[in-house]
């Protein structure tokens, strides 16, 4: 098992061995109690055995989609550092697709074993299609598997009704015209949020090799960015699919508190950046997941250093 | 009720007991809640298709969570054969790449949709959903009229488009959500309205002058718009009237220019009466745009049969946002422009 790490953005490429000695620094701090735990499993596998592949892009926003300048400088730099890249692309439309056939572009010409992870299908298609020499990684978006914290540890305790239980099986992994479909497009690693039951799956029988984020998923996205409408004046303007963005998500979070429920679920807490809303799964799932799973046929872990946007 | 007023396509689910025995109410098999918004037998639905095949009008059943899990996938191609070989459904509304590939096996007589929840948001993933025999594409709300125009003209004749018309807006894409709507919590977000919550700097800087204020107000405002984008379909009633929710009504005589094959109405939960006003709205615009009024005629007659000025004018009800003039976007080659109305049927069982 590799772990890989997400370079969301070129400072953290440029600090590098300062990632790996200290990853909780490049936490946001109000989310730091939450990251600690995947934080001190990352940096101890990294003492043993630095890790050798990244991740950059970003899979929610084709707002944030890089030039071609500030992408092929990053892509350099990290492979200066004999690191392996995967890239993460977002659902796109056909601007961000235009956007990406120029990126795709330069990576195939550089000739490298470059992973290109979709969350869109149009991307598969497009990389497929125009581009046979990049890899094809499934990504996060692409499995459906219901995790809405404010229910899920509900549906998938021990005393649920088996039919519930089962349909949290994540999704896609087990479906036989999927693995058929995934097959025919060479797509060799499928990705996934840590789900609330993933500690007690088995991966090492699926005919592609999987990778989890840690420590944290993705609940809901959309076009309809909250953030972005900062600098719009009030109005029906706001909020609009394709809005002008000035990247706000960069520099405001917000934090969401489920209450005044019932349930044993309540203060469940969601972080929202950008057009993403973004949940921790519980400390000790965590720890359960992350003690077994390479025995248990998990191929990569991503060490997410903060939510990814 | 809705083919005497002039529906041209039906869509609807249907639950058997079998499904909500096997995985509760919990678990939706099509995206909507088994009671309420769902037929239950196939009884029901073969009189539905009966009664509406002899108006010549088709319909569509529901196939479209956004997985299935191997577990499921037996009783689901079984419904599907059931669907189309008892009941006689003219095509079937999916979603989840595996199931396609998993009806596209079983070679039946009828057409395959794409759900709107596949979040199909570009040309290339038309080509790759045709590559697995779906004729017609539902695209989701979040695109912008551009980007529709674009979808429909790289397209072409040989896959139908459908776009959402009116009610039940959505402030995240309905496919890449993965929450749930089950009434124990409700859907996320209009829970989320109801959520305390707390907006952060991420760089540490001190809040400026007015700054943060701005960012309490811009949360209001996003409550506020997920509440008009999805209450207001369905619960901002007052004095016995019913209020239809947000729409795309002024971008019809778009849609037809384009060559969008069908409009559709959504809310399959919702009351008969409301889907009777629904359709009738709809219908009033769309008569208006084939007697040949003009876009400006059409959009004036739009808003004003809507009756909620204060919303619809500045645009805070509307699907699409409205900065391209329609007149000067040219009808592809070969598509033949609007030409169905597709509504939601409504299960017509206790608790509807």
């Amino acid at each position: 098992m590799e772990w890989a790490v997400h370079v969301r953005n070129p400072a953290l490429a440029d600090r590098w061995d300062d990632l790996l000695a200290d990853p909780l620094r490049f936490c946001e701090p109000h989310l730091k109690e939450f990251h600690g735990p995947a934080a001190g499993f990352f940096r101890q596998a990294a003492i043993q055995s630095p890790p050798r592949r990244v991740c950059v892009g970003n899979e929610f926003c084709e707002s944030l989609l890089p030039s071609l300048d500030d992408f092929s400088d990053l892509c350099e730099k990290l492979w200066l550092r004999q690191l392996e890249i995967s890239f993460l692309t977002p659902p796109a439309t056909d601007e961000g697709l235009d956007t990406l056939r120029g990126l795709f572009a330069w990576l195939a010409r550089q000739g490298r074993p470059v992973e290109v992870v979709f969350n869109d299908w149009g991307v598969l298609q497009l990389v497929h299609t125009e581009f046979p020499d990049l890899r094809l990684v499934r990504g996060r978006l692409l499995n459906k598997t219901m995790r809405d914290p404010r229910v899920v540890p509900l549906y998938n305790a021990a005393n649920a009704p088996a039919g519930i239980r089962a349909s949290m099986q994540p999704a896609g992994l087990d479906s036989p015209f999927l693995r058929s479909l995934i097959g025919k497009y060479g797509v060799a690693t499928v990705e996934m949020d840590l789900l609330p039951n993933s500690a007690d799956m088995d991966f090492r029988e699926l005919p592609f090799a999987v990778a989890c984020y840690v420590p944290c998923g993705f609940v809901t996205s959309g076009r309809h960015c909250m953030i972005s409408s900062l600098h719009i004046e009030e109005g029906s303007q706001r909020f609009r699919p394709g809005a002008p963005c000035r990247q706000e998500c960069r520099e405001y979070s917000t934090t969401h508190t489920f209450s005044a429920s019932a349930l044993p679920t309540d203060g469940t807490r969601f972080f929202q950046r950008g057009n993403t809303f973004f949940y921790y799964p519980d400390e000790k799932a965590l720890h359960g997941f992350l003690q077994g799973a390479a025995e248990r046929g998990v191929a990569r872990l991503i060490y997410e250093p903060g939510l990814p946007m | 009720m809705l083919l005497a007023n002039g529906a041209e396509e039906l869509y609807c689910g249907m639950v058997p007991d079998e499904w909500v025995e096997r995985y509760t109410g919990a678990v939706w098999l099509n995206r909507r809640s088994p009671v309420g918004g769902n037929l239950r037998t196939f009884a029901d639905l073969g009189r539905v298709i009966e009664q509406a095949h002899r108006a010549a009008v088709p319909v569509f059943i529901t196939l479209n969570a956004q997985t299935y899990t191997a577990g499921q996938l037996p009783l689901i191609v079984d419904l599907a054969r059931r669907y189309v070989g008892e009941a006689g459904a003219d095509a079937l509304i999916v979603s989840d790449p595996g199931l396609l590939m998993a009806l596209a096996e079983e070679n039946l007589s009828c057409a395959l949709h794409l759900s709107s929840i596949a979040a199909t948001l570009n040309s290339s993933a038309i080509q790759f959903f045709r590559s697995l025999g779906v004729r017609r594409v539902i695209l989701p709300r979040s695109l912008t009229l551009p980007e529709i125009a674009r979808i429909v003209a790289a397209a072409g004749p040989q896959m139908e488009i459908e776009t959402f018309i009116l009610n039940d807006g959505c402030i995240f894409e309905e496919g890449n959500c993965l929450t749930t709507h089950h009434h124990s919590v409700g859907a996320f977000c209009t829970n989320l309205v109801k959520m305390s919550s707390e907006t952060v700097k991420l760089s540490g800087n001190p809040w400026r002058a007015g700054e943060e204020e701005a960012a309490a107000l811009l949360l209001d405002e996003f409550r506020q718009r997920i509440g008009v984008l999805t209450n207001s379909a369905c619960s901002e009633q007052s004095a016995g009237t019913v209020l239809p929710g947000p729409c795309g009504l002024c971008a019809i005589p778009f849609f037809e220019k384009i060559g969008v094959a069908s409009l559709k109405i959504v809310g399959r939960e919702a009351s008969a009466m409301r889907k009777l006003m629904s359709l009738r709205l709809v219908r009033s615009v769309v008569a208006r745009q084939r007697a040949g009024a003009s876009v400006e005629e059409v959009q004036e007659h739009a808003q004003s049969i809507r009756l909620a000025p204060a919303r619809c004018v500045p645009g805070e009800m509307c699907y699409y946002e409205w900065e391209q003039n329609p007149a000067a976007v040219e009808r592809p080659a070969g598509n033949s422009g609007l030409v169905n109305i597709s509504e939601s049927r409504a299960a017509s069982i206790p608790g509807d």
